[in-house]
């Protein structure tokens, strides 16, 4: 009996698909212009089902910051989104795709082995699902993976000067011109310098390992609290303990087309408390006025702050 | 993309059943629906999926009208239905999301022992269905089986409109009817 609706819920419970498997996928998908349709249902449920098991939907409830308006603003590069499209749809399309993030926007990307990708602003990755292993290029930016366990495809994410190399675990890879750090949240992750002679190091979870340009060793700590904080983005927030106003401005703008300006460097040494949304320079603007004695001057592009005069006697 | 479709289908499925006679449209529909969504190579221009999605289906219930010749007084550009192109605003979509979590909890509630265990498997151990087939002690078919079977239940009780459903309990329906 040909129901698509069942077909696609077994398409969707597979995997890891193997290449002849992943031919016979395509051949259903050809069938059918339906199927794709159906399997992108099943794969939706499946999600739903896996998120409401591990409880995410509570912490999630509302999901993750859904598209707003600001995001109809700043757009979405064409192949960009067509790839993100390809990564939620299906495996055969996934192969060596291009994902791009626009300033502003966070995305959370489900890959095809069943790992989440969750995609900071300004961020450029390339994903490469094969039969012996799951090959993420970072080309810059930030990202954090959830990794499906997988004891036969080691899951490497490839960050220029470092790598790491995970089976089933979650960390985090950020890539700066100044340097790639990874910090691991769940589990053990292996990383090295990809010109280091085969020297790896093992992270645990709460640790991280910093790698700079020329360095065959990278800096390495633990900081399970600031691993924590420093991923705030994930949920559209910020998370400020005790940092300096610039480093925090710094933040914001990597995130908004309105720029935070700080008149004067003295204010930029003000220490911050603080959960702010990412989205949302104008909110923080008006905290700091309010506990900083700051004057806020906006424009649409720009929020000054500033110190108060104080008038002349 | 699918995700964010998948808990607006029950409003879409409501909305269609208003409209259309048949329930065998509305589940062309829905299908066709999310077939688009599947071919879509770009998605730069949904940003608010609910209402793409039904300004999606309502041009599909359109065509269709035109195809079987049938001319209806009712207008479908109806005003009271641009209701949903306004986004679900962000109390609505709280209590929207917590429906949802409510919803999508009582329908995990009627899974087997064994099918809850399959889908934990799977999603925190991201065991593969032969690794969990092992676990389980079954072989992969009953895992198969069991698995796809609950997932097409659960599909069915999330999105389709329950018989005599108090049709205001939704945020957009009661906008709808308060114009």
């Amino acid at each position: 009996m040909h129901d698509p609706a069942e077909e696609a819920a077994a398409w969707a419970l597979r995997h890891p698909l193997d290449a002849s498997g992943r031919a016979e996928l395509e051949a259903w998908l050809a069938q059918d212009s339906r199927h794709a349709g159906a399997l992108l249902r099943a794969q939706a449920g499946l999600s739903v089902i896996g998120d409401a098991l591990t409880h995410r939907g509570t912490a999630e409830a509302p999901p993750r910051p859904l598209p707003t308006r600001r995001w109809l603003l700043t757009g979405i590069g064409g192949a960009a989104a067509a790839a993100a499209v390809a990564g939620i749809v299906g495996w055969p399309w996934l192969m060596g795709e291009r994902i791009t993030t626009a300033r502003g926007e966070i995305r959370r990307l489900p890959l095809a082995d069943g790992s989440v990708a969750a995609i900071d602003t300004g961020s450029e990755l390339r994903v490469v699902m094969a039969s012996d292993s799951r090959r993420i290029a970072l080309g810059k930016g930030q990202a954090w993976f959830q990794v499906a366990k997988d004891r036969k495809r080691p899951f490497i994410v490839d960050a220029g000067i470092a790598q790491a190399r995970a089976v089933g675990t979650a960390f985090s890879v950020s890539r700066a011109d100044d340097g790639v750090q990874i910090a691991v949240t769940e589990g053990i992750v292996a990383v090295w310098a990809t010109d280091g002679g085969g020297t790896m190091t093992i992270l645990n979870a709460g640790q991280y390992a910093t790698f700079r340009p020329g360095a065959m060793t990278p800096e390495t700590g633990t900081a399970p609290a600031r691993i924590e904080r420093a991923l705030a983005w994930r949920g559209g927030e910020i998370s400020l303990e005790n940092e300096a106003l610039g480093s925090a401005v710094a933040q914001f703008n990597r995130y908004n087309q309105q720029q935070l300006v700080i008149a004067d460097p003295e204010l930029a040494r003000e220490r911050l408390v603080g959960l702010f949304q990412i989205d949302r320079p104008d909110d923080f603007a008006a905290t700091v006025a309010a506990t900083l004695d700051v004057e806020v001057t906006s424009t649409p592009t720009e929020i000054r702050l500033a110190r108060k005069k104080i008038p002349p006697l | 993309m699918g995700r964010e479709i998948l808990p607006h289908e029950r409003d879409l499925r409501n909305w269609l059943q208003r409209r259309l006679v048949d329930a065998g449209d509305v589940e062309d529909v829905v299908q066709e629906c999310y077939c688009r969504l599947a071919q879509l190579r770009d998605v730069s221009h949904v940003t608010m999926p609910r209402a793409y999605l039904f300004t999606m289906a309502r041009n599909l219930v359109q065509r269709q009208r035109q195809r079987a010749r049938v001319v209806r007084i009712e207008a479908m550009a109806d005003p009271a239905d641009e209701q949903w192109e306004i986004e679900l605003r962000s109390p609505e979509r709280i209590a929207a999301a917590r429906q949802e979590l409510g919803r999508v909890q009582a329908a995990l509630a009627t899974l087997s022992d064994r099918a809850r265990r399959i889908f934990l498997m799977r999603k925190v151990e991201g065991l593969t269905q032969k690794e969990i087939a092992q676990t389980l002690g079954v072989t992969e078919a009953v895992v198969e089986n069991e698995a796809s079977r609950s997932l097409r239940a659960i599909l069915k009780l999330l999105t389709e409109p329950e018989v005599g459903q108090d049709l205001s309990s939704t945020g957009g329906v009661s906008r709808a009817r308060s114009r």
